[in-house]
C-alpha cells in the first residue's frame, strides 16, 4: 500500500471502519513508514481533541424546562403547518431554483386569475385597497384547502391613546423604544381580545408604521399573506423573520416575526427609498 | 419500540414520553449544528411537531426512530443555517466560549481550555456539511453506515467528509497555534530547535 492510500484512509482506519484485509495492510505499512505514523498520531490527538471538545460544549447545553409546555402550547393550537411553515415553504427563496421559478409563474397566473374574479376593477382598485387585500388574494391562490377569505373592506382604524389601549386587553402591548427620527406614535386600535395595532405617522420619507400584534393562539388566519419575489428570510431578537418588499402605489414594506406568544408584522408606507431591513430590524428588536 | 406505535396510535402520553426521553438528543445535536441557545430551541420546537405531524409516516423496518429523529434534526439544523446565510443582517454564530462555562470535568482537562476554545471555534467554522459528520461522528459516536443513513448519502461520502473535515480541523489548529506563536513576546516564545553557532 502507497503513503497517498494509506493517508486517505487514516480516519476510517482510526475509526475501525476499514476492512480486515485494508486493515492488515495498513498495519504493515505503518509499522515501517515513520511519516505516516506520525499522520496517524496526529490525526489521533485531532479525533481526540475533537471529541472531547464537542461532548464538554454539549454538556452545557440542557433544554430549556420550559420547553414540554411550550410545545403542548404549539401542538394544541397549530393542528397543522403554521403560517409561517405555510408561507416559508411557498416563498421563492434567494436562489429561485428551475423548479421553484416555474411554481412562481404559475402562482402568478393563478393570481391574476383570482384578481379577475375577485377585483372586476382591476389593480387601480387593488392599489387604493391596499396591500392587504393583495396578501389575502395571493394566500387563497396558493391556499386553496383552506375557507375562502373575503377580502377585507378597506377600513381606517379607531385609534385610541397607548394607555387607553392596554386597559383594554389583559396582555402587555409591546412598543418599539426606537423609532426613526420624524415618525409620531398616533394611537394604537385594540382589533380585538388577541390582536392590537399601533401606529406611527411621519410627514418625511417614512409615511405611516404599523405595528400589529396578535396573540399565536389566535393566528387561525395568517397575519398578513402577502406572497412576493423580494422576500428575505432573518431573523429578529435570533428568531425567523420574514421580510418583504412590494410597491403598491408607493413603496411598502411588511415585517413578520414573532416573539413569546406573540406573532408581529410591521407594515411600512414610504416614499422611496423607505426603510431598510437594517432599521426594520432595529425597531422590531426595541420592542419593551 | 411499543412507545413509538403508541405514539403512532395518538396517545398523548406517550408522545409526552417520547419528548422527554429524546429532547435532550435533539436539543444537544442542534445546540452543536447552530451554536447559539435561542435557535436549539427553536429547533428543538419545530423538529417534535414535525415528529408529531409524521410520525405515522415513520416505519420502523426502514430503520431505527433514532436514525430518522436524526435525519429530521439534522435536515432542519442545515435548513436554518442556509436561511441565515442569505440574510444579511444574520448575526455570526454566538460561539460558545468556552472561557465563560464552567471547568470541564477532570477528564476532559487533557485538553486545555484555550485549546478547547480553539477547536469548539474550528469546528464551527466548517462547511455545514462537514460538521454534522463531525458532530454525528465525535459527539454522538455513529458508525458510518448510521451516518450515512442519516444524511442520506452513500457511505463513500461519510469517509470522504470525515477524512476532509480532519485536514480542514487539522489545519485550522496548526494556523491558529502558529498564530498564537507569533503573537508571544520574544522572551517566552517556546524554545525552538537550538541553533548552531558558527
Amino acid at each position: 500500500m502507497k503513503c497517498q492510500n494509506v493517508e486517505r484512509m487514516l480516519t476510517s482506519y482510526l475509526d475501525g471502519e476499514v476492512s480486515a484485509t485494508e486493515r492488515a495492510e495498513m498495519e504493515a505499512h505503518l509499522a515501517g513508514c515513520p511519516a505516516c505514523a506520525g499522520e496517524l498520531a496526529d490525526r489521533r490527538a485531532i479525533q481526540r481533541q475533537v471529541g472531547s471538545t464537542l461532548r464538554a460544549v454539549a454538556a452545557t447545553a440542557t433544554p430549556p424546562p420550559q420547553a414540554w409546555a411550550r410545545l403542548q402550547a404549539r401542538l394544541a393550537t397549530r393542528p397543522g403547518l403554521s403560517w409561517r411553515e405555510r408561507l416559508a415553504t411557498a416563498l421563492v427563496p434567494a436562489r429561485p431554483k428551475p423548479r421553484l421559478a416555474l411554481v412562481s409563474l404559475t402562482l402568478v397566473c393563478v393570481l391574476a386569475v383570482a384578481l379577475a374574479a375577485l377585483y372586476p376593477g382591476g389593480l387601480v382598485a387593488l392599489a387604493q385597497g391596499g396591500i392587504e387585500r393583495l396578501v389575502r388574494v395571493v394566500y387563497l391562490a396558493w391556499e386553496p384547502d383552506q375557507p375562502a377569505i373575503p377580502p377585507a373592506p378597506a377600513r381606517t382604524p379607531v385609534l385610541v391613546p397607548l394607555a387607553e389601549a392596554q386597559q383594554q386587553v389583559d396582555f402587555h402591548i409591546y412598543v418599539p423604544t426606537y423609532v426613526p427620527a420624524g415618525l409620531t406614535l398616533v394611537g394604537a386600535e385594540v382589533v380585538g381580545p388577541h390582536k392590537v395595532l399601533i401606529r406611527y405617522e411621519g410627514d418625511g420619507t417614512i409615511r405611516r408604521l404599523d405595528l400589529q400584534q396578535t396573540r399565536l393562539t389566535d393566528v387561525g388566519q395568517p397575519p398578513f399573506f402577502l406572497a412576493s419575489p423580494n422576500v428575505v428570510k432573518g431573523t429578529v431578537g435570533g428568531r425567523e423573520a420574514l421580510w418583504v418588499e412590494g410597491s403598491w402605489p408607493q413603496s411598502v414594506a411588511l415585517m413578520i416575526w414573532e416573539r413569546d406568544e406573540f406573532a408581529f408584522t410591521m407594515l411600512v408606507s414610504a416614499r422611496q427609498p423607505g426603510l431598510s431591513i437594517a432599521e426594520a430590524t432595529r425597531i422590531a428588536e426595541s420592542l419593551q | 419500540m411499543e412507545l413509538i406505535q403508541r405514539c403512532q396510535a395518538g396517545d398523548a402520553e406517550a408522545f409526552a414520553t417520547l419528548f422527554h426521553q429524546y429532547q435532550r438528543l435533539v436539543y444537544q445535536t442542534a445546540y452543536l449544528l447552530l451554536g447559539d441557545a435561542q435557535a436549539a430551541e427553536d429547533a428543538l420546537q419545530e423538529v417534535f411537531v414535525k415528529v408529531h405531524r409524521s410520525l405515522a409516516t415513520f416505519d420502523p423496518a426502514k430503520g431505527a426512530f433514532t436514525t430518522w429523529l436524526r435525519r429530521i434534526t439534522v435536515n432542519h439544523c442545515l435548513n436554518v443555517r442556509r436561511r441565515r446565510a442569505i440574510w444579511p443582517l444574520s448575526p455570526p454564530d454566538r460561539s460558545v466560549l468556552v472561557e465563560d462555562r464552567p471547568s470541564f470535568l477532570p477528564e476532559e482537562l487533557a485538553l486545555s481550555r484555550e485549546q478547547a476554545a480553539a477547536v469548539w471555534q474550528a469546528v464551527q467554522r466548517l462547511s455545514p456539511k462537514l460538521r454534522v459528520v463531525v458532530i454525528l461522528r465525535y459527539y454522538e459516536e455513529l458508525p458510518y453506515q448510521e451516518i450515512a443513513q442519516v444524511l442520506d448519502v452513500p457511505l463513500g461520502t461519510v469517509k470522504w467528509r470525515l477524512h476532509e473535515a480532519l485536514q480542514v480541523l487539522r489545519a485550522e489548529l496548526e494556523s491558529e497555534a502558529l498564530r498564537k506563536e507569533r503573537e508571544k513576546p520574544a522572551g517566552v516564545r517556546a524554545p525552538g530547535r537550538p541553533r548552531t553557532e558558527p
